[in-house]
């Protein structure tokens, strides 16, 4: 049986710990011993979300056969909104594909060598996830409030770079490793 | 395909057999991601998300196909940036509680949609998929290339 928010309150806790940009100021500007630099993986993830999404505003109507629509510009807005909230502080990760449905929805995925996660935005709204973990066979699904809660805590584990050499050190959200194996 | 929408009746839903298939040809890039794990370039349970405004799921019906003396991989041809194609049973698609139903379309007589399709129901289906042409990985790659220049090009302009 698939977990849900109700029986697994802990899920909503957040997996990883994130530091907001205003806590990164230094109390006193010569505290860095050094510039601080845009990292460029951020560039590269940010720049990927951004193309995706622009290729999904080149779709035409009728693209995957007859009676599909074009996707409207608040659920592309919405996805990369999404995606860039939920890696908000993340040096090393990749960019999601935005994969484009006929009926104007659009999917979030990654997949990785440790996992993959979908989240599915359909035009009127709603949301749909599924999750794997590799690493213990887990797997996890849920909707609306609870696929956002979800994809929150898994997308940075998630996308976590893989050639990183802090990957080796981020956990997966340690709730999912006995609830859903 | 216009005249024979014109002069032939559409099958009834109930009428089309379990054991044949439910084609879906896939195009690239949208239908296609590129999976790390496996390490190469596999189906997006998208791919058999709604496909229309009206949430059907469209495809070819192998039933109709077969009848009429063609191969079922007939009209993958003509589908544009066709990278591989999947069949679905019917029997096993109406087990998942989905109808499946012939949708004759201007362009195409044998066209069939399935409909009833929920966000749920997408991996299911993905995982019931039995591959008839499998995914051309190196098309799928170029496709992609394809997709990220013209992209790099609009946003150098």
């Amino acid at each position: 049986m698939l977990p849900t928010l109700s029986s697994a309150p802990d899920f909503l806790q957040p997996a990883i710990e994130f530091t907001s940009p205003q806590a990164c100021q230094p109390s006193r500007p010569w505290q860095f011993a050094r510039p601080v630099e845009p990292s460029q993986k951020v560039a590269a993830w940010s720049a990927g979300l951004k193309q995706s999404a622009q290729r999904l505003l080149t779709l035409k109507q009728g693209w995957d056969g007859p009676g599909s629509s074009e996707i409207p510009l608040n659920v592309v807005r919405r996805a990369s909104q999404l995606v860039a909230d939920a890696l908000a502080g993340i040096d090393f990760a990749e960019a999601p594909y935005l994969v484009p449905g006929g009926d104007g929805s659009v999917q979030v995925e990654w997949h990785e060598k440790h996992g993959e996660l979908e989240l599915d935005l359909s035009a009127d709204g709603k949301l749909h996830i599924v999750g794997r973990n590799y690493l213990t066979g887990a797997e996890f699904e849920g909707e609306d409030e609870e696929a956002l809660a979800l994809f929150f805590r898994w997308a940075a584990w998630v996308a976590a770079f893989d050639g990183h050499e802090d990957h080796e050190d981020t956990e997966a959200p340690p709730a999912i490793l006995e609830f859903a194996a | 395909m216009k005249i024979m929408k014109i002069l032939r009746r559409p099958r009834q839903s109930s009428s089309l057999l379990p054991d044949r298939g439910f084609v879906r040809t896939l195009q690239a890039p949208d239908h296609v991601v590129f999976d790390k794990a496996e390490g190469r370039y596999r189906l997006s349970s998208k791919a058999f998300g709604p496909s229309t405004a009206d949430r059907n799921l469209s495809g070819d019906l192998e039933e109709l196909i077969v009848q009429d003396g063609l191969q079922v991989s007939a009209f993958y041809p003509a589908v544009p940036r066709a990278i591989g194609a999947v069949e679905l049973k019917i029997g096993a698609v109406r087990t998942l509680g989905l109808e499946v139903h012939h949708h004759p379309v201007e362009a195409n007589w044998y066209h069939g949609s399935i409909s009833g399709i929920k966000s749920s129901h997408k991996d299911k289906l993905k995982r019931i998929a039995i591959s008839l042409i499998d995914i051309d990985q190196l098309e799928a790659a170029r496709f992609e290339r394809e997709k990220n220049a013209a992209l790099n090009d609009n946003a150098s302009q």
